[in-house]
């Protein structure tokens, strides 16, 4: 089918600005995690004991390691998955590092929280096996995880790129008659195949089955994923005046092309295991895409020289229309 | 799915919306179960007021090719736009008149312009 691809650009700028900024963040906001945690447990050592409580299960502790162990393994636990994430992201386009560095705020901030302060809440214990863990504790990191995870968010905004593709659409490229004056839209559906609502009962099996051995609160985290799964699995694509736009339920923006940005758009292929490694929000060096399934996708290059795939039925005609409208914007 | 509506034309913008998605539902990219996109989506991609939308899906209601919802929103019934199938069928009554008479695909075509100015 449609799957003539136009060279991709590959004028790349040297540094992706806003890097200081990146790594000062995902750096700064475990080590203050860490900073506060250690003082803190530092300030309580002597009310410690010696050997502490490090697991709960559904019965109570089961579980402990040496005071020393324990600080120790915590310790790194959160500065060693701060920097994985961190590395990860490192080859990451602008808005990819933004969410990056969000979750690492977030991500240190619960993890911090929730492993010092369980700690810290067995301050005058001396029978370890008696130590409890209050979910106060998890409702204290979900707080910290949020503030640091926005301010992370702040501190890393998406920073325009220069234009490095003249915004004309090649000659071949797929173009729909527009009349002077007229107004267009084409809507899409980006779906996800049967796999999800597996997916989904598997959820919630494992939720009621948490729920009922462990505690009612812990099926959150699949009543969660469940939604997630939900949005993820069924998106409408919008191409209209303002561009390209994905979104689920109407209130979740996966994503948004402005038109201003776009130099073309095309018909492609994508796969999704293969080239974006998932589902989903993807993001790989200058390109990001939404994807549900392998199969058809719209492929839209900007004028910084950054790709944007959607796997969408239809996307021959959607390509027609963005440039369609490009081309009469640059027109104009 | 496409709908376009040109301010310029003498059909009201209404007639115009319903016409683009009697034209999905014809061409088989709109079939029964399908659900039209939120009417103030349209309104707002179009640039036009939501009582335009939500006038031309009342037509398409009125015909029988979609079913209105409350929080559902409008669903394709999978009944064929009668009108459009009619010219479907004109269409190609003519081209088999054309053809007997001897008349090439131009000289049709023109015939069909010189009719409809």
């Amino acid at each position: 089918m449609m799957t003539t691809r136009h060279p991709t650009p590959t004028t790349r700028r040297p540094r992706v600005p806003g890097t200081g900024r990146y790594v000062a963040t995902v750096l700064a906001l475990p080590a203050l995690v860490v900073v506060t945690g250690l003082a803190l447990v530092a300030g309580s050592w002597s009310q410690l004991p010696a050997v502490v409580a490090s697991h709960w299960g559904p019965n109570g502790v089961d579980g402990t390691q040496t005071l020393v162990a324990y600080t120790v393994t915590a310790t790194a636990f959160v500065v060693g998955l701060s920097l994985l994430l961190a590395l990860v992201a490192w080859v990451m386009p602008g808005d990819g590092r933004r969410i990056m560095a969000t979750t690492v705020g977030v991500m240190s901030g619960f993890l911090g929280t929730v492993l010092y302060g369980a700690l810290l809440g067995q301050r005058g214990v001396t029978d370890p096996s008696a130590a409890t863990l209050s979910p106060m504790v998890f409702v204290l990191g979900a707080l910290v995880g949020a503030v640091l995870g926005a301010v992370a968010w702040m501190l890393n905004p998406v920073l325009p790129r220069p234009d490095s593709v003249a915004p004309a659409v090649p000659a071949d490229a797929p173009r729909i008659p527009l009349a002077e004056g007229e107004r267009l839209v084409w809507f899409g559906w980006t779906a996800a195949g049967a796999w999800v609502v597996w997916l989904a009962l598997g959820l919630a099996v494992v939720g009621c089955f948490v729920a009922v051995v462990a505690a009612p609160w812990a099926a959150i985290g699949p009543a969660l994923g469940i939604v997630l799964l939900l949005l993820v699995a069924h998106a409408r694509v919008v191409v209209d005046a303002d561009g390209l736009r994905v979104t689920s339920a109407g209130i979740v923006r996966w994503l948004r092309v402005p038109l201003v940005s776009v130099a073309y758009a095309e018909g492609s292929e994508l796969h999704a295991l293969r080239e974006f490694g998932g589902f989903g929000l993807r993001f790989r060096t200058d390109e990001r895409a939404f994807v549900t399934r392998s199969g058809e996708a719209l492929r839209v290059v900007q004028r910084d020289g950054t790709r944007t795939y959607v796997s969408v039925d239809g996307a021959e005609e959607a390509a027609a229309v963005l440039n369609a409208l490009v081309t009469r914007a640059v027109d104009a | 799915m496409l709908i376009r509506v040109d301010p310029a034309s003498s059909l009201p913008i209404f007639a115009q919306i319903a016409a683009g998605v009697r034209r999905e539902v014809l061409e088989g990219r709109l079939g029964t179960g399908d659900r039209l996109p939120a009417a103030k989506e349209v309104a707002r991609s179009l640039d036009v007021n939501l009582h335009t939308v939500l006038r031309a899906y009342q037509e398409l209601r009125d015909e029988g090719l979609v079913d209105l919802r409350r929080g559902r929103g409008a669903v394709v019934t999978g009944a064929q736009p009668t009108a459009l199938v009619e010219v479907g069928e004109a269409v190609r009554a003519l081209v088999r008149a054309a053809a007997t008479a001897g008349l090439s695909r131009q000289e049709t075509v023109s015939l069909v312009t010189k009719e409809w100015s």
